[in-house]
């Protein structure tokens, strides 16, 4: 097995373009994982660790961040925490301090697993995805980045460099259902994101479909029910029908499957129960314009 | 004046070395010319072996030799030995998905590893027989039955009892999960073999080794200085260690084996899945009429250990005029069982105490108050009494830690939020087991005593043990103590770490083998004629604090020792239990309260505060003593919430990866109060020492499933407690 340690962005595009069976390992949390079970043996490895460009972020012209497919969750959280608030609270379910030391935005999007935790906050912020090869460089949006099962767009020359997420407008909330407190496979989770600016909200279902899931009705609908209220001019507190039937729709939106963690009844349900209450926490925040809640 | 250490906190003597990386573990020994050994096992469930093709592997970088069913490494069979029934390798039938069918040596580890998954097997498959359900009723394994005069049966006596509760459990596989994964490493020097291995009992490992092998006793030791974690499954030896120390023969060179940790999942022992049914009859105000207590266990086509959870806990927790005790084992083709801590206990007691939980609803008594109607001072079955029990204290001062007066019987009646808020109790008991035991007492010209027991640290502070105990003896700092364990070389008689037993049996050695190296350290001090005290009499020479003193002259035993130019006085000691001791029932005992939250939406159930009392007889260390007990009620968490292994019809464990497998993490454990009574017991030695080990295990899972019960008005019976079993 070849281990190519490129130090600049380059030189890693120039490897990944001769050697596309080269794979590449940043944080290294899911890849040594599937290396010691042996479920896959690559003829090379592409180090991306050394690759200075990776491991940077930067505002943006329009308020935004892009963020270097490289910076583990432990900077997320310590750095992020106000620019891009859903992601941090992601980033702080993420495994063990261990994990969170080492693993990445980049790798957690590579690995594409519909239970990675920062899909549903992607999703629901509409992040793009900036991916690039020695062929030229495409943003393509979070939404249109998964394909499946542990499977996305990116093309086998290419690398992940960087996720582009518009600035935080308004409230966002992340939620997760796991067996335990911590070091846990969601059983299911929810991210949620209010966009005063343009009076629209954004949503991502994780863990309870074969790709990370945007409920694209409930969306819909609380748009509708903002508008028709003029609840963001005057936000008044949520009725209980507004939240039960946003939940609905959410837990419509998934298409889980029974496992060992839970069964697909169970996810619905709980869906339904995260949306209402990501959504109670934003709306609070939005009225207060308070602090973000931790989920 | 030395201040005894007994019972105060002390750091353990062993912990810098552990914390540096300079303990060696079984892995950790690279003798010269050493070669790696990866294991091969079998993927379907059960079969034969027929045909495997190791060509691939033969080819490979740095193989040195393919070992399988068809060119085996010679192993006697096991005769009596526990463990496995059979030996690797010396047939091509397949017991279960998981066993050895080939052993691949090479010059690292990565090349073993990758040559062993180039092995390819064929084989003839038979349906596995994997569920408990389906293949019950067992074979029972000697009944218990105590019937009051003229009661004809268990059943009569439950018909006739006003109240009656039927509860029926059932729990999956456990995993012990050690810190450190099954190692060994051989080295032969001629016809004697050194086995490096972690093992709860260096001698007894060390005769199966020999045995196995087909060599004398006296021609294998067995070094496991540091062990990480044994829990049971080091009290075997099992099939991967025989096969190491066989190939180093084969190979006349020292051979390495270290599983990876799904590895460990197969071929190493688990807790047996067992199913439960308690049925109690009692009258209106929870008084107990009979008892019956029917257990399934899986006992495996491959062997192991035997679950029978009823007789160590329905026959002895609580007084009452009938009892009938079934234990019935069922064979089934999964990987071999061993005992884990609280083996069977811990099942038990959480059936048993269950259906208490569930008759205290029914009658409307108190928990607490329920179990102190029941109160047994002496063992119901066979009427011995009990050498020393202080249980209803340990309610008492328990509750009013644990603020149990503020509970509400009524389940829901309490919520934080969306939180719903449920306390729980429960009873513990463990037998307490004196063994046999021996030491050995060392003055040593470097001014040190070696205390030195064939016993086993397996984590549990053994080495401590020793040392405080050899410090308080002889009056002398703890820091003075040089203890020795995990080696089979040690003076014969050295207990196993199970049964919670190594501090009972091991302490009243130390003290015996302490006070006869004083003998014979002032033996020596008058019979030699350098030394100062020549030619007195024995009688008028004492020892004080590491001093021997006569006629105005006293005399520290280095300088003593040094002066006589003799460099060490020993003595070795055997101390076993008292004739009187089998008129007693020894047992532990403790009482757990605790709070869980469970949220009424997604039905997350977790632990808020824990708290627990024992009496435990006197405790040597009480950091050791509360390290104990915390992490053994925090195992109680993964039986309660967390910990299952079910299994497939295919004979494949469904999660048999620590990912999948989930033990509770920091996140899941919250501030756990310990606390013991300070009761030694006079029966079973002159110190008192029970043993604690393991009874921190025993109930504390059924005090969270009472808590989660008193939370939510649901009643989880199938292991573990999950989040789709509460809504
Ligand atoms: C103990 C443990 C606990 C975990 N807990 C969680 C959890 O709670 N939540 C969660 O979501 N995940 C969890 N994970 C999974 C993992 O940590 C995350 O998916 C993490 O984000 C992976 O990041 P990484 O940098 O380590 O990725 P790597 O392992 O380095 O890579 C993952 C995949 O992405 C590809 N890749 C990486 N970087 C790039 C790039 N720049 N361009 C193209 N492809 C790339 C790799 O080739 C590989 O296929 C856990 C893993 C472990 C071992």
């Amino acid at each position: 097995m070849d281990f190519l340690r490129p130090t600049s962005l380059a030189d890693a595009l120039s490897a990944k373009a001769d050697q596309p069976e080269a794979v590449p390992i940043a944080g290294g949390t899911d890849v040594m994982v599937e290396l010691n079970f042996d479920h896959r043996r690559p003829s090379a490895l592409l180090d991306l660790t050394r690759v200075p460009e990776l491991a940077t972020w930067e505002p943006t012209a329009d308020g935004g961040t892009r963020l270097g497919a490289g910076v583990p969750y432990t900077r997320i959280i310590t750095e992020l925490g106000a620019r891009l608030p859903g992601l941090a609270m992601a980033a702080r379910t993420v495994g063990s301090p261990q994990i969170r030391n080492r693993g990445t935005v980049g790798g957690n999007l590579g690995a594409a697993s519909p239970a990675g935790d920062t899909h549903p906050v992607l999703l629901a912020v509409d992040a793009a995805v900036e991916l690039r090869s020695v062929r030229g460089t495409r943003v393509v949006p979070v939404r249109e980045f998964y394909t499946g099962v542990k499977r996305s767009v990116l093309a086998s020359d290419e690398l992940i460099t960087a996720v582009l997420l518009p600035r935080a407008g308004g409230p966002q909330q992340f939620s997760k259902v796991g067996t335990r407190n911590a070091m846990v496979i969601a059983v299911c989770s929810f991210g949620l994101a209010l966009h005063p600016g343009d009076g629209t909200v954004g949503t991502g279902i994780g863990s309870a479909g074969p790709t990370p899931l945007r409920a694209t009705e409930a969306e819909w609908f609380l748009t509708g029910e903002l508008a028709d209220g003029d609840l963001w001019e005057s936000p008044k507190p949520l009725t209980d029908s507004v939240r039960r039937r946003f939940g609905e729709l959410v837990a419509e939106a998934a298409a889980p499957i029974d496992d060992v963690r839970g069964s697909a009844a169970y996810r619905r349900h709980a869906l339904s129960v995260l949306a209402r209450r990501t959504l109670g926490w934003a709306w609070q925040d939005y009225r207060t314009g308070g602090d973000q809640r931790c989920a | 004046m030395t201040v005894s250490p007994i019972g105060r906190e002390i750091d353990r003597v062993d912990g810098p070395l552990k914390v540096t990386g300079s303990a060696p573990y079984a892995a950790d020994y690279r003798p010269e010319g050493l070669v790696y050994a990866y294991l091969v096992q079998a993927t379907v469930g059960r079969g034969t072996v027929r045909g495997m093709d190791v060509s691939r592997a033969e080819a490979a970088p740095g193989v040195i030799a393919v070992f399988t069913p068809f060119h085996p490494l010679p192993l006697k069979s096991p005769s009596g030995e526990s463990g496995e029934n059979y030996s690797a390798l010396q047939d091509t039938a397949v017991r279960f998905r998981g066993q050895i069918i080939g052993l691949v040596v090479a010059d690292t580890f990565e090349r073993a590893r990758d040559a062993a998954a180039l092995v390819s097997a064929d084989y003839t498959v038979t349906p596995s027989r994997t569920s408990l359900a389906d293949a019950g009723p067992g074979v029972p394994q000697g009944l218990v039955q105590k019937l009051a005069p003229g009661v004809s049966s268990i059943d009569a006596a439950l018909a006739s009892s006003p109240v009656t509760i039927t509860t029926s459990v059932s729990q999956h596989a456990h995993h012990h999960i050690a810190m450190e994964p099954h190692a060994t490493t051989a080295v032969w020097v001629d016809d004697q073999l050194t086995v490096y291995c972690g093992a709860q009992s260096p001698q007894r490992a060390a005769a199966t080794i020999a045995a196995r092998l087909g060599v004398e006793p006296a021609k294998v030791r067995l070094i496991c200085r540091y062990t990480g974690g044994g829990f049971g499954q080091r009290s075997p030896v099992w099939n991967e260690a025989l096969l190491c120390a066989a190939a180093a023969r084969a190979l006349r060179r020292p051979v390495k084996l270290v599983l990876s940790r799904e590895q460990v999942f197969t071929a190493i022992g688990h807790r047996a899945a067992v199913r439960q049914t308690i049925r109690l009859g009692a009258e209106a105000d929870g008084r107990l009429r009979a008892l019956s207590h029917d257990s399934d266990g899986e006992l495996p086509a491959a062997g192991g250990w035997q679950m029978m959870p009823g007789r160590d806990t329905s026959a002895v927790a609580y007084r009452t005029p009938n009892i009938r005790i079934d234990q019935r084992l069922v064979t089934l083709d999964t990987p071999p069982t061993w005992s884990m801590r609280a083996p069977a206990e811990a099942p038990g007691m959480f059936a048993l105490e269950t259906a208490m939980d569930e008759l205290a609803v029914r009658t409307g008594v108190d928990p607490v108050e329920l179990r102190l109607r029941n109160y047994a001072t002496e063992d119901p079955v066979e009427g011995h009494p009990f050498s020393s029990k202080y249980l209803d204290e340990c309610y008492r001062v328990g509750a009013e830690r644990f603020g149990w007066s503020r509970r509400t019987a009524l389940p829901r009646s309490q919520t934080d939020g969306d939180w719903l808020i449920g306390m729980g109790m429960a009873s513990a008991l463990y037998p307490a087991w004196r063994q046999p035991a021996s030491a050995r007492a060392r003055f040593r010209d470097d001014g040190r005593v070696a205390v030195a027991s064939a016993t086993s640290d397996v984590g549990t502070g053994a080495f401590t043990m020793l040392a405080v105990v050899g410090a308080d003896e002889l009056g002398l700092p703890v820091s003075s103590i040089a203890a020795e364990v995990g080696d089979s070389a040690l003076p014969p008689g050295g207990v196993g770490a199970y049964g919670s037993s190594v501090t009972t049996s091991t302490v009243p050695a130390v003290q015996a083998a302490c006070r006869a190296a004083v003998k014979a350290l002032v033996q020596s001090a008058v019979d030699n004629p350098r030394s100062p005290f020549a030619g007195l009499a024995p009688a008028t020479v004492r020892y004080r604090q590491g001093r021997i003193e006569a006629n105005g002259r006293s005399v520290d035993f280095r300088t003593l020792l040094r002066t006589m130019g003799v460099p060490h006085v020993e003595a070795v000691s055997t101390s076993a239990p008292d004739k009187s001791a089998s008129q007693y029932k020894f047992h532990c005992f403790g009482a757990h309260f605790c709070e869980v939250r469970v949220h009424r939406l997604t039905g997350e159930p977790r632990v808020n505060r824990f708290t627990s009392v024992f009496d435990v007889g006197r405790v040597v260390n009480a950091k050791a003593a509360r390290g104990q007990l915390t992490g053994a009620i925090i195992w109680g968490i993964g039986h309660a919430l967390l910990e299952a292994d079910p299994i497939e019809p295919d004979g494949r464990f469904a999660a048999a990866s620590m990912a999948d497998y989930l033990v509770p993490v920091h996140a899941d454990t919250p501030e756990i109060d310990v606390h013991w009574l300070d009761r030694p017991d006079p029966h079973i030695s002159e110190f008192g020492a029970r043993g604690l080990g393991e009874i921190g295990l025993v109930s504390s899972a059924a005090a969270i499933g009472n808590a989660v019960f008193n939370a939510t008005g649901i009643r989880v019976h199938d292991l573990p407690i999950t989040i789709d079993k509460l809504l």
